[in-house]
């Protein structure tokens, strides 16, 4: 059995929340408020001593680039949420700043992977694999084409075949998904058998 | 005043970044040697909103601190989760920064393994969920379950010693790779194909001020 203190506190971390799967009980709700609790403070951390503290030493202090301390400011008014009512629209400014700033960025570099992804699907149709998967990408597209009226065959029988072959992506994300848990189950499981309990596995 | 301007501040901010990212000679701008506007503009966009940080801080006390007064139900358990984070901030901010022993030993000792757990116990919730959710009910159901079965199986050794990948279509492995890269991967582009568009539909309605919500109902 390990006697290193922090091995132990692992060990009873993980204890606590698989405790759950008995029964909800105080040991599992002190794990997920001490997780809550602990990621909140270290992103605050993170926060401060990535961002805030570099860019104000850097180009406030150093640099003299005062319009950092403008933004800072107005940064600031986000908190005008918890004033009285008639000062929490100030809070507005900083969000639509950012919000702009964002919106920019993705409406300027969002198309460029779809459009890689649509130039991947114009395969040339010399192999059953690259017809199979072009037909495939077709009868899903059809299944979302609302504009089309449903009353055709042809699209009714297109639509539901694209259901099918979404429901086999879907297939393989659960499948992989679920794995992904099992695998992290089995490091935890791992953790307490050999590093915690010390049986050589 | 109160709606316009953050509207227009929105708009204007849009085709700035839109400009910077699309047009060379303004993304390399420099404002002096080695120095680009746009990287300045981004920096201070991010210390800006990096300034928000301890709204998520404040808004768990506020919540807790409710909990707290009217004495609800399992009370002490926001007395506990306000006294950690409230320490661990202190502790991070003051003493020693990210850096620091105690920090660290904290970090690997309680956030790392309660993470993970928390995310392994999903294991066990979404086999439950699926069973319950998709039941064999009808032919979607079932296809989804199949190539789930064949995508588990394909990628363990159990499938292997059932089905050889030296046999016939190349067993469990040799499917699972043919059904992500042919109709899983087909359909995931079809699927991503609609959510662009959708999301770029909804991107231009923000730009464009047609879509307000983000600027939430204070007035």
């Amino acid at each position: 059995m390990s006697t290193d203190p922090q091995i132990w506190v692992q060990a009873i971390c993980t204890l606590a929340c698989y405790s759950y799967l008995i029964k909800e009980n105080p040991a599992y709700r002190v794990a997920e408020y001490t997780l809550v609790a602990l990621y909140t403070s270290y992103n605050i951390t993170r926060l401060y001593h990535s961002f805030i503290k570099p860019y104000f030493i850097n180009y406030c202090l150093e640099e003299r680039q005062y319009y950092f301390i403008v933004m800072g400011l107005l940064g600031l008014l986000l908190y005008a949420r918890y004033a009285p009512p008639q000062y929490r629209w100030l809070a507005r400014y900083p969000i639509a700043l950012q919000v702009g700033w964002g919106l920019g960025g993705s409406l300027a570099r969002s198309p460029r992977p779809v459009f890689t992804q649509v130039a991947d699907v114009m395969r040339p149709l010399n192999s059953i694999d690259n017809v199979v998967f072009f037909v495939c990408f077709l009868v899903v597209m059809s299944y979302f084409f609302f504009t089309v009226a449903k009353e055709s065959k042809f699209i009714q029988g297109s639509g539901r075949i694209g259901r099918y072959i979404m429901m086999i992506g879907f297939g393989t994300a659960f499948g992989n998904t679920v794995q992904g848990r099992i695998s992290l189950f089995l490091n935890r499981l791992t953790f307490l058998l050999t590093d915690w309990i010390g049986l050589s596995v | 005043m109160k709606r316009e301007v953050p509207l227009v501040l929105t708009f204007v901010m849009t085709l700035l970044r839109f400009g910077f990212e699309m047009l060379n000679p303004m993304l390399t701008y420099e404002i002096s040697e080695g120095v680009r506007l746009f990287s300045r503009i981004s920096f201070s966009v991010t210390f800006m909103y990096c300034m928000g940080l301890f709204m998520g801080l404040i808004n768990l006390t506020r919540v807790h601190g409710n909990t707290i007064r009217r004495r609800r139900e399992h009370w002490i358990y926001s007395v506990w989760l306000l006294i950690v984070m409230y320490g661990y901030a202190i502790l991070g901010l003051f003493f020693g920064g990210m850096e620091s022993k105690p920090f660290t030993w904290i970090y690997d000792a309680v956030i790392v393994p309660l993470d993970s757990t928390m995310f392994s116990l999903l294991a066990f919730f979404i086999a439950s969920a699926a069973y319950r959710a998709f039941r064999i009910r009808n032919v979607e159901s079932v296809i989804m379950m199949v190539v789930a079965f064949i995508v588990m199986l394909g990628n363990v050794s159990l499938g292997e010693v059932l089905w050889s990948s030296e046999a016939f279509l190349g067993g469990f492995k040799g499917l699972k790779d043919w059904f992500l890269a042919t109709p899983n991967a087909a359909s995931q582009r079809a699927i991503g194909i609609g959510v662009f568009l959708g999301s770029y539909a909804a991107i231009l309605r923000v730009a464009l001020g047609l879509e307000k919500r983000y600027l939430g109902g204070i007035d």
